[in-house]
């Protein structure tokens, strides 16, 4: 029903169409404003960016021209089919430090278990496991590179294992570095994402593990059996993510044994750390070619990495029932 | 044995013997981690302030003779790089850390709040859009990135802590868009019925109270900036932060073998955000969440 001033009545309220009409103007413009800046970003620095370096794996430039073809795309599989090749190399040391990290997923996920759990001295551990997180990275290789160095107190211990006839640097030496970066993903790695898994767990109602252990379930079923699926989105999702995440697996190389001088840089070096070194070695400044292989390698682990992430999200999500709490 | 008995109880209380022995070799192994942590700040510390000569052939041996704790204090005037000294750094280092996260967290809290309050043609597709991001990897465009860095004119520029933060995706658009579907949308209306407008209802009801999470995001986001070196020893190499100026210097000290105060400026660094997680460390811990997400 319209009155006379054309407003309508609906249910006895009296709505001003013309009213109506400036609040969702207001609206467009109030959501425009919030979406602009985030979506300029993401068509320029995502969509703009991925087309960009889909264009340079197909170039190689000589003299100032730009040819064409699959040039870097033949190069990069012929490095890899060299038994002594850097790409090989690195492919290697890549999936060895993604095979270590996979492992300490789950051992990160126990040490947030018994936090949660109220381990004796768990208010103090919870502080101190923080640290890997808030001091830099630097600060940590620093420390270990002189921990496991030929004056270090492990060098004894080193060079009994490893058979060496006086002490060495465990980081100099091509039998001994990759081991020790890889020791010290382990060290930096071992609390894992306390953040998230403090929150995910103190959602779990205290009244489901109190019924557990009230019919004499042991820790090790009332992790497995009851906690688990309880958390199942949250432990999955971050799974997917490592396994995304598997060609950029690495350990802190660049900071470990990034010295060219050394001898041992072929010997521990990750595709991540070759991307990287890439950039940098170039003095800020890395030539056409070199961006060309790297989009080209890009594009090629990407398309295993997207495989490979697509598969395990499919079986993942429907490994355990959703369990709403 | 009753005393042997009580005092089990105290320590493991119902545990059974198998949890007690597992309990124990926890705290064990926790407690060498833990210490592990600690001593690493407290060696940098000790180092910075003993004699280059020292630090290089004993490093770890009779550590509290002849300290000079006038070396740490130096570490403020020996810190440099070709360009910038340490008061550069500082500088390069709050600037970039505190612009970026601010612009990266209001650009995140406004662009969920819009797309999970409000229908609008693409507003459902984000949510998905973000998943998608996260679980499928795209490598090697880092090469692409610096071109376009190039082209623009980022390369060394202090507005690219404005520029590459406005995106709204990521991790971060999951925990406010987790939050906002918590918050219900009473206040809204209620604000709405009073006359309030969009911004209004935004800045004044829905902000303050996503205050703990912010703030959390806030202290990570600002953690993980004031640590970073890698993207300043690329994008940014006249203006480096504290990180990548202590790395520089670092590689420079390899000739001099002034090692000590590498080591005291990398105590140094690390008492800022040492100092904001014992203020914040609370919050940090409890307002993070991801609830019940799922894929």
């Amino acid at each position: 029903m319209a009155t006379q001033n054309k407003e309508i009545i609906i249910n006895g309220i009296a709505i001003d169409p013309n009213k109506k009409r400036k609040k969702t103007w207001k609206t467009i413009i109030f959501i425009i404003s919030f979406t602009i800046l985030p979506l300029f970003n993401f068509l320029l620095f995502y969509v703009y960016v991925n087309l960009s370096s889909f264009t340079l794996a197909f170039q190689e430039h000589v003299d100032g021209t730009i040819i064409w073809g699959f040039t870097q795309f033949k190069g990069i599989l012929d490095d890899f089919a060299k038994s002594d090749g850097e790409m090989l190399h690195a492919l290697i040391n890549t999936l060895k430090t993604f095979g270590v990290s996979l492992c300490m997923y789950p051992v990160s996920i126990i040490v947030s278990y018994f936090l949660y759990k109220k381990v004796r001295g768990h208010n103090v551990f919870r502080v101190l496991f923080f640290l890997p997180q808030i001091i830099s990275s630097i600060v940590w290789t620093y420390f270990y590179k002189q921990f496991v160095s030929s004056v270090g107190p492990i060098a004894g211990i080193v060079q009994d294992i490893w058979n060496f006839e006086k002490p060495i640097g465990a980081l100099t030496n091509s039998k001994t570095a990759n081991t020790f970066v890889l020791l010290h993903m382990i060290w930096m790695g071992f609390p894992g994402n306390i953040i998230i898994w403090s929150g995910t767990f103190a959602r779990i109602p205290e009244s489901v593990v109190e019924y557990a252990k009230l019919d004499g379930v042991g820790w090790v079923r009332e992790m497995v059996q009851i906690i688990l699926p309880m958390v199942w989105p949250t432990f999955s999702l971050f799974l997917i993510l490592q396994l995304a995440g598997l060609f950029s697996a690495s350990g802190s190389v660049f900071l470990l044994t990034s010295d060219p001088t050394v001898a041992t840089g072929v010997h521990t070096e990750t595709l991540s750390n070759w991307f990287y070194r890439t950039m940098y070695a170039g003095g800020g400044t890395p030539s056409d070619n070199s961006l060309s292989q790297m989009s080209a390698l890009g594009m090629m682990i990407t398309v295993v990495a997207c495989t490979l992430s697509l598969t395990a999200r499919k079986w993942l999500v429907k490994l355990v029932p959703d369990v709403e709490f | 044995m009753d005393i042997l008995l009580k005092l089990k109880r105290l320590i493991y209380k119902n545990k059974t013997p198998s949890e007690c022995v597992v309990y124990t070799m926890v705290f064990c192994i926790f407690t060498l981690i833990a210490f592990s942590y600690v001593y690493v700040l407290f060696w940098c510390m000790i180092s910075g302030m003993r004699t280059h000569k020292e630090v290089t052939l004993l490093p770890f041996v009779n550590m509290f003779e002849g300290l000079q704790p006038i070396k740490i204090i130096q570490v403020f005037d020996k810190l440099t790089t070709d360009q910038t000294g340490f008061v550069g750094m500082l500088i390069n280092s709050l600037y970039f850390s505190i612009t970026s996260v601010v612009v990266n967290i209001f650009c995140t809290a406004s662009f969920a709040y819009v797309t999970t309050k409000y229908e609008f043609p693409g507003s459902k597709l984000v949510y998905s859009i973000v998943m998608v991001l996260m679980v499928l990897p795209i490598y090697g465009t880092s090469g692409a990135t610096y071109k376009l860095y190039v082209d623009m004119g980022l390369i060394n520029n202090p507005l690219q802590a404005i520029v590459c933060s406005t995106s709204g995706l990521g991790m971060g658009y999951l925990y406010f868009n987790a939050f906002y579907r918590g918050l219900s949308n009473t206040y809204k209306e209620a604000a709405e019925i009073d006359g309030a407008g969009d911004y209004t209802i935004f800045f004044q009801i829905v902000i303050p109270q996503a205050m703990g999470l912010i703030t959390a995001l806030f202290l990570t986001s600002w953690i993980g900036g004031w640590n970073g070196y890698e993207g300043f020893l690329i994008y940014m190499p006249g203006l480096p932060n504290l990180a990548a100026g202590l790395y520089l210097f670092q590689v420079h000290v390899e000739r001099t073998a002034q090692w000590e105060y590498v080591y005291g400026a990398c105590f140094i660094i690390a008492i800022p955000p040492l100092i904001l997680f014992a203020l914040f460390n609370k919050t940090l811990t409890s307002s993070i969440s991801l609830g019940g997400i799922k894929e």
